[in-house]
This record gives C-alpha cells, sequence and structure tokens, in this order.
C-alpha cells in the first residue's frame, strides 16, 4: 500500500479526490491510480473511463484536468513526476549509501578514448580500415567466398545439377532456365549462396561484435553534429552502417527512428548512395586498378549523400529530430550474443531476401526468352550512352535493378573485355551505387514507407543517377583527368 | 521609474495587468480593485471602460512581475519549499523586496529565465551584462556548463510531455546528480551509474544547480 502514501500537492489531491469522485463504474485498478492517469493525460484510460462513465462525466472530468493542467506550464506528468521522484529518493537514502571515490578502470578509459573527438574518429576510422574491412572483405569476400564458389559449387553442386537436369529434362530452354549460362542454379542460386551470404553472413557477423561492445552509441554521439546537417541525428548511425551490409536489412531497421521524417528521409540516403557490401566488393576490383578513380567515386558518392541530404532536410517539412541516448559501459562482447543476433540476421536474410533474388533470375531469363529483356537494354542504352559509356553497360544498369551484384559484375566484365576506359569504370560505379534500390530493397521501402513515396524515390534516383554520371563524365574529360 | 511606494493591493493590480498583457496581448483589465491609486501614480488610466496601463505602468509591472517570480524561484530552489506554501510565501515576500534587491537575488541565481510555474522572468539589467562566471550554488542551463563542472539538476524546461518522460527514462530528473563528461561534438553526462549523451537542444533545457567549481576546460574530462 506505498502507493497511498505517496502525497502530491495539494492542488493535485484535490483534483485526484474529485475526479475519482466522478468514477461510479467498476474497475480493476483503482479510483485513485485512474485518476492520476487521467491527470497526466492518458489516453488509454480516457477512452476507457469515457465509456463507462458516459460522456458527462467524461466532461466534467476534462474540467477538472483542464483545471490542473493550467496550475503551471509544465506538464503534469512532469510535476507528478517531480514528487514521484523525490519520494523514491528519500526512501533510497535510508537504505542505500555511495562510496566517493571511482577509480578509473580500463573500460572507462577505453570510452573516453572512443567518445573524444580527437582520439575518437582516428579510432573509428582506423578500427574501420584495419580491422572491421580485412574481416569482411578477406575471410567473407575472399576465403569462404572462394570455397564456396570453387569448391562446394564449383566441384560438386553445379556439375552434379546439370547431370541431373540434362538427364531428367528433354527440353532445352528449360534447361537453360535452370542450369544454362544464366540459370537458376548454376548462377541464380550459386551467386546468392556462394557470393552474396558469405560475405553480407561476416558483415553481420562483425556488426553484432561491435553493437554488443556498446560501440554504437558512442559512435553516434561522435557524429551527431553531421548527421544534422542531413536531417538526421546521431542514432541513424546504425541504419546508416548496416546499409554498408545490405540496404534492405538496414531499410527495415529505420524503424528505430522516431520521427517520420527521419524515416523518410534515412530510407531516402539508403536507398540513393549507401552501397551493400555487395556490390562494394565487386566495385572495389573494378576501381581496383586506379588509387585516383577509386577516390573520386568515394568523393562523388559522399559529396552526393551529403549535398541531397541537406536539400532534402530544408524541402521535407517537420521538427528536427532531437538526440538523446544511453550510452551503455563498454564491456567484452559475449559469444552467445553475438552468434544469436548474426544468426537471426543470416537467417533473415536468407528467407527474405535470397528467394527474391532467385526469382530476378526467373525473371531475367523470362525477359530474355520473350525478348523483352532486350527490348529494355535497347531503350537503356540510350541514357548509357549520352553519359559516354558504351551501350554495352546498359546490360549491367539492368541487370542492377534485379541483383546489384550482377550489374556490378557486368561492368566488371566489360573492363576485362577492355570496352570500358577506366574513365569510364568510375563514371559506372558512380551511376551504378547510386542507381535505383535493387529490387528487394524496393520491395521493402514500399512496404515501409508506402508504395507512393517508393516510386517517387525511384523515379527521382533513377534519372539523377545517369545526370550525376554525366556530370563526372563530363568534368572528367574536359579536365583531362589521367587514370 | 517612479520611487512611490504603493499599497500591496495596488502592486497586484500592475501584476494582474501584466499578466493579462501575457496572455492576450492587451494590458486591460475592467473594473478591477485598487485601480484610483494606479491612476493617481500615473500608472493607469481608464480608456472605454477599461482600466489601461501607460507607459510608466508597464514599466512598474513589468518590474513587479520580475520580482515575484524571482521570488518564486528564490523560495523553490534556494530553500526547496515548493507547492502551496511556497507560492503564499513568495506572494507575500515580493511586495518587500525593494528597487534593486531584485537585480541581486537574479545574480544569485544565475540569471533564471522562467519561475517554477514555467512563465518567463522579465530580464533585468544584471542579465545582459551577466559574465560567464559564475558563482557556486548558481541555477544554470547544462548547456552553460563546461567539462567537469557537477551539479543536482533543479529543473526541466519543459512543455512538452514526451520530452518528459525521455528525459525520465534516461535518469534526468529533478534532483539527480550530475556531472558534465564533455561537450564536444555532443553532451556526455554521467548521471547516476550511466552514461547519457545529448545535443546541445535538450541540455538547454536542463537547468542543474552548481556544486562548488573546480578548474574548468571547454573540451576536458574529469
Amino acid at each position: 500500500m506505498l502507493a497511498s502514501a505517496i502525497k502530491y500537492a495539494p492542488d493535485y489531491e484535490e483534483a485526484v479526490e474529485r475526479i475519482a469522485s466522478l468514477l461510479k463504474a467498476d474497475y480493476i485498478i483503482s479510483r485513485r491510480a485512474l485518476a492520476l492517469l487521467l491527470l497526466q493525460g492518458d489516453e488509454e484510460i480516457h477512452s476507457l473511463v469515457a465509456a463507462a462513465e458516459g460522456n458527462d462525466a467524461a466532461q466534467r472530468i476534462d474540467e477538472i484536468v483542464r483545471e490542473a493542467a493550467s496550475l503551471t506550464r509544465r506538464p503534469v506528468s512532469y510535476v507528478l513526476g517531480v514528487t514521484r521522484q523525490r519520494m523514491a529518493r528519500s526512501l533510497a537514502r535510508r537504505v542505500m549509501w555511495q562510496a566517493r571515490a571511482r577509480p578509473r578502470n580500463f573500460a572507462e578509459t577505453l570510452s573516453w578514448l572512443l567518445t573524444n573527438p580527437l582520439t575518437g574518429i582516428p579510432i573509428a576510422y582506423l578500427g574501420l580500415r584495419y580491422l572491421f574491412y580485412p574481416f569482411v572483405a578477406v575471410f567473407g569476400a575472399g576465403v569462404a567466398v572462394n570455397f564456396l564458389e570453387g569448391k562446394v559449387f564449383g566441384h560438386y553442386i553445379n556439375p552434379w545439377a546439370i547431370k541431373l537436369v540434362n538427364a531428367v529434362i528433354p527440353f532445352q530452354v528449360f534447361r537453360d532456365l535452370l542450369v544454362g549460362e544464366y540459370g537458376v542454379i548454376t548462377l541464380g542460386v550459386r551467386y546468392a549462396v556462394a557470393l552474396i551470404l558469405p560475405i553480407v553472413a561476416t558483415f553481420f557477423l562483425a556488426f553484432s561484435v561491435l553493437e554488443d561492445t556498446g560501440y554504437f552509441p558512442r559512435l553516434a554521439l561522435l557524429i551527431d553534429r553531421a548527421f544534422k546537417l542531413i536531417g538526421l541525428n546521431g542514432r541513424a548511425v546504425i541504419p546508416m552502417v548496416l546499409g554498408f551490409g545490405c540496404d534492405t536489412m538496414a531499410t527495415i531497421v529505420t524503424r528505430i527512428l522516431e520521427t517520420k521524417r527521419e524515416r523518410l528521409l534515412a530510407t531516402f540516403l539508403l536507398a540513393l548512395a549507401i552501397p551493400c557490401s555487395a556490390q562494394l566488393g565487386v566495385i572495389m576490383s573494378l576501381l581496383g586498378k586506379s588509387a585516383a578513380g577509386f577516390w573520386i567515386w568515394v568523393g562523388v558518392v559522399s559529396g552526393v549523400f551529403l549535398l541531397v541530404g541537406f536539400i532534402a532536410s530544408r524541402i521535407l517539412p517537420g521538427e528536427p529530430a532531437r538526440f538523446y541516448m544511453d550510452v551503455p559501459p563498454l564491456r567484452l562482447p559475449r559469444l552467445s550474443n553475438i552468434l544469436k543476433k548474426s544468426y537471426a540476421r543470416v537467417k533473415w536474410y536468407f528467407f527474405e531476401v535470397l528467394p527474391v533474388f532467385i526469382l530476378a533470375s526467373v525473371i531475367i531469363w523470362l525477359g530474355k526468352m520473350t525478348r523483352l529483356f532486350d527490348l529494355a537494354v535497347l531503350l537503356m542504352s540510350h541514357p548509357v550512352q549520352w553519359i559516354g559509356l558504351p551501350p554495352q553497360a546498359s546490360v549491367a544498369f539492368l541487370f542492377g535493378f534485379f541483383r546489384r551484384d550482377y550489374g556490378a559484375a557486368g561492368l566488371f566484365d566489360l573492363q576485362r573485355r577492355g570496352l570500358l576506359t577506366p574513365r569510364d569504370c568510375v563514371v559506372a560505379a558512380i551511376v551504378l551505387t547510386l542507381f535505383i534500390p535493387c529490387v528487394a530493397q524496393f520491395a521493402v521501402t514500399a512496404r515501409e514507407r508506402g508504395w507512393k513515396t517508393a516510386v517517387a524515390m525511384t523515379a527521382f534516383i533513377l534519372p539523377f543517377s545517369f545526370a550525376v554520371g554525366g556530370v563526372v563524365s563530363f568534368a572528367l574529360a574536359a579536365l583531362g583527368v589521367k587514370l | 521609474m517612479q520611487n512611490a511606494q504603493m499599497s500591496d493591493q495596488a502592486e497586484e493590480l500592475l501584476h494582474k495587468l501584466w499578466v493579462e498583457k501575457e496572455r492576450t496581448g492587451a494590458a486591460r483589465l475592467a473594473e478591477p480593485e485598487g485601480a484610483t491609486e494606479l491612476e493617481r501614480l500615473g500608472l493607469a488610466e481608464r480608456k472605454e471602460g477599461y482600466v489601461v496601463l501607460t507607459s510608466a505602468g508597464e514599466e512598474r509591472a513589468r518590474n513587479v512581475v520580475r520580482r515575484h517570480r524571482l521570488a518564486e524561484r528564490l523560495i523553490e530552489d534556494v530553500t526547496d519549499v515548493h507547492g502551496r506554501g511556497a507560492n503564499e510565501q513568495s506572494c507575500q515576500f515580493y511586495h518587500h523586496v525593494h528597487a534593486g534587491v531584485e537585480d541581486v537575488i537574479c545574480s544569485l541565481l544565475g540569471h533564471p529565465r522562467f519561475c517554477p510555474h514555467g512563465e518567463p522572468i522579465p530580464p533585468g539589467p544584471c542579465c545582459e551584462s551577466a559574465s560567464r562566471e559564475k558563482q557556486a550554488g548558481v541555477v544554470v542551463a547544462l548547456s552553460e556548463t563546461a567539462a567537469g563542472d557537477e551539479g543536482e539538476i533543479a529543473y526541466l524546461n519543459t512543455t512538452d510531455p514526451s520530452s518528459f518522460q525521455k528525459l525520465l527514462s534516461l535518469g534526468l530528473m529533478p534532483g539527480a546528480r550530475i556531472r558534465v563528461l564533455q561537450r564536444f561534438p555532443s553532451f556526455v553526462v554521467r548521471v547516476g551509474e550511466g552514461q547519457v549523451a545529448l545535443d546541445r537542444e535538450i541540455a538547454a533545457q536542463i537547468f542543474i544547480r552548481t556544486a562548488p567549481i573546480r578548474r574548468r576546460r571547454r573540451f576536458g574530462w574529469r
């Protein structure tokens, strides 16, 4: 019966009594509790009481609540909350005491190093460059992919599938569908399971480790000011970083952002300028030959990210979101947590995204069969040529909508065949990165933000990506940049 | 400003007229009590059936309200008395605060901008010339503190109930002990046993009563 021992200021106690006397029906919780909730503006309780007591009583209750609210400018929940807090503190003081001295331990020193901008930002960069990225690139993209692609699919699954299909299915057309050059099994499933899955899985693993240590709030507070420029706040760091692993998952994670405006901005920026790990790997290979080309790509994409984000945040109406975040103590990540989180994410990816990609392969096959695909390629080849790229690149971009990695691989292929100059590679890489989101991301965007929004974003991004490519192509040529 | 003494009732009327101006924009009331005294002092006049403040009257009323709300702040913050008792105290107390003394109180309290009810305190000449040097025991916005400062949260200046809930969930409540760890690029404070990161806008809504000062550095760690 501690609850009745909390006495609020007399004005409010009076209001509580007056409201309680108007409550005639039977309720599960005490009248006093109901009255307090009504005073603090609880809408659910208000509906409940209005239904039980009738409109007349509800209006009189509203009048009392309004009167109490006019006593101060601060919300009533604040005033009552302060009273409760004071009571709680006086209770705690009777049974608790705190030692004065707190020696600084390693975790706190490390925490300070991470949150102080002079040390925190270099550490973040170095960690990314020499820990995070190599783990994903070398282990994921290198070792795991080679093993799965080369050994598992190359030596076992593909040949076996080809043999089986050739034996069982009589029609060449369907043989092609399953095990041909763009076959569902030989290419679709193989790419999805042997190429994308290991890269994304290692990314999720590394992300979970970082997440479990409690590092992200610290990163968030370092970049909050920068993110404010694009209408977001530090909290958005989580979906943005996740976007470098898989944009589709990141779009879902934008749910953690508080306001609709932030969610919209974050989704838009994810769709426009954040390259997922699937394409990152191939784009790195595409630009691997020239460091200058790589940095131009980085510069243009980040520039677009900041500029478009800045403009969009100015155009979209609404209040900027406030940044406040609990900063938990740093701790060693727990293996069970990491495995659980990674497993959940990989499982989601395997069952939600991969089937879409395999379906995309089927659609491409159908498109090729009905020549619709070739028509689309023809249409696409015009803007492609306007920005100075060879017409063959249009296939890569069309693929890029269905599967980003297909698109990047297509460009890589063209480069190998000598059809893309180094300058072309940079332009093509930029356009592909900025290009409309892959079909999986588009579907999730439509689900999370609504179809109209998703279509509107796509309608903007499509011409915009080519326009930027065109400008870069022109600028590189005009400035005579040698790559 | 006239130095004429006036009755408490007259001062209360000045107060009412100022509040009316805050509410509706016009400092006028119909048939209030004590109007004759104000008219005699040239602080109010009758117009179209209303009693309206003259410009001299407005200045005087502003000072009255300033003294009243500072008195409320003084009683609540320094003596830590709250509620109806505090209201009654300050309602009687402010009449006895002589001209000029309210500026001393204002400086002592760190030039607060709001009374305990959230009403704005009209600033005085001392507020404009206030330097960054603040004395211990002064109430100041978190955004104005330096790294290393510590104290106790005095009040939260928020009118939005959900903001208050968020701050509460982080442990930022009146009475909580707080210590500023860094200001840039975001505010990081220690509250209780945990740490919380905030941006400047939210820090500006949290007012703390500072403990005795130590050496202060803008980007330091303590």
